[in-house]
């Protein structure tokens, strides 16, 4: 009898969650609706992190992005009122889903090549950490300052009135 | 283990696909930045399969998926900003009229 592989099963219900919250976030006609959904699929992102042994990635994903960018994108969209704009209608749906779809098989067509993987160590947050260290220090203060930048900028953004 | 790289590096495919439909066919600029979030999301997703897979001892990947979150996050900042300017100054989200560049009265 054949072994049930579970990782997998969790990994496919994951996925399936993922590509419907996906379709949902992006044909939603209500805003409101469409960064619940948005939420939904950061956090089964990050739970994927978690299940692919990157917990850290995982930890950081449920927080900075479902926790933190979610709730920025509410409180916005709590700011503007609820007018027939809000629902958006689309165009050109179908010449975009046909070459969405040639793009997705052309992609698709290239994994063909993968035949093994290899398996190794789980890395943990020590080693991350002291490979931020070692390595990347520049490279993280530098985000540092974008995003100190990226702060002023979105505050003097967000000031500018109609004249 | 394939069959779950597979599965991973498909459903990554599928988000950027995804991403790429919402981003072309949408005029809501809120709905735009939901589908530059899917992009990116995406991105990370496939490096992170990639590098759990088949490349494993490889540190680079957690600290680059790290960095794509924090950029993610300040870029959503600078688009949520702007979608607020654009609401306050058109009264409207629609992308359609910010690429006329002028006052939407004239």
């Amino acid at each position: 009898m054949r072994k049930i592989d579970f990782n997998l099963i969790v990994l496919g219900g994951l996925v399936i969650l993922l590509i419907i919250s996906g379709i949902l976030c992006i044909e939603s006609g209500e805003l409101m609706h469409a960064v619940f959904f948005l939420g939904v699929l950061l956090v089964t992102i990050g739970e994927i992190y978690i299940l692919l042994g990157a917990e850290f990635i995982g930890v950081v994903q449920i927080l900075v992005y479902a926790g933190g960018v979610t709730v920025l994108m509410l409180f916005t969209l709590l700011f503007i009122p609820k007018t027939r704009e809000r629902l958006e209608k689309p165009f050109l749906r179908w010449p975009g889903l046909v070459t969405i779809l040639l793009l997705m098989s052309i992609i698709l067509m290239s994994i063909g090549y993968v035949t093994e993987v290899t398996v190794g160590p789980v890395i943990s947050v020590i080693d991350l950490a002291q490979s931020v260290i070692n390595g990347y220090l520049l490279l993280v203060a530098l985000i540092g300052l974008v995003v100190f930048i990226v702060m002023i900028a979105s505050a003097y953004i967000s000031s500018v009135r109609r004249e | 283990m394939l069959g779950e790289s597979y599965l991973l590096i498909i459903t990554s495919v599928i988000l950027f696909v995804l991403g790429i439909y919402g981003l072309s066919t949408r005029r809501n600029a809120m709905k735009m930045l939901i589908s530059t979030e899917l992009l990116i999301n995406a991105a990370a997703l496939n490096i992170i399969t990639f590098f759990h897979y088949f490349y494993p001892t490889v540190i680079e990947a957690q600290l680059f998926v790290l960095f794509i979150i924090v950029l993610a996050a300040a870029e959503a900042a600078i688009g949520l900003s702007i979608f607020l300017a654009l609401y306050r100054i058109y009264g409207t989200p629609d992308i359609h009229i910010v690429r006329k560049l002028r006052e939407p009265g004239e």
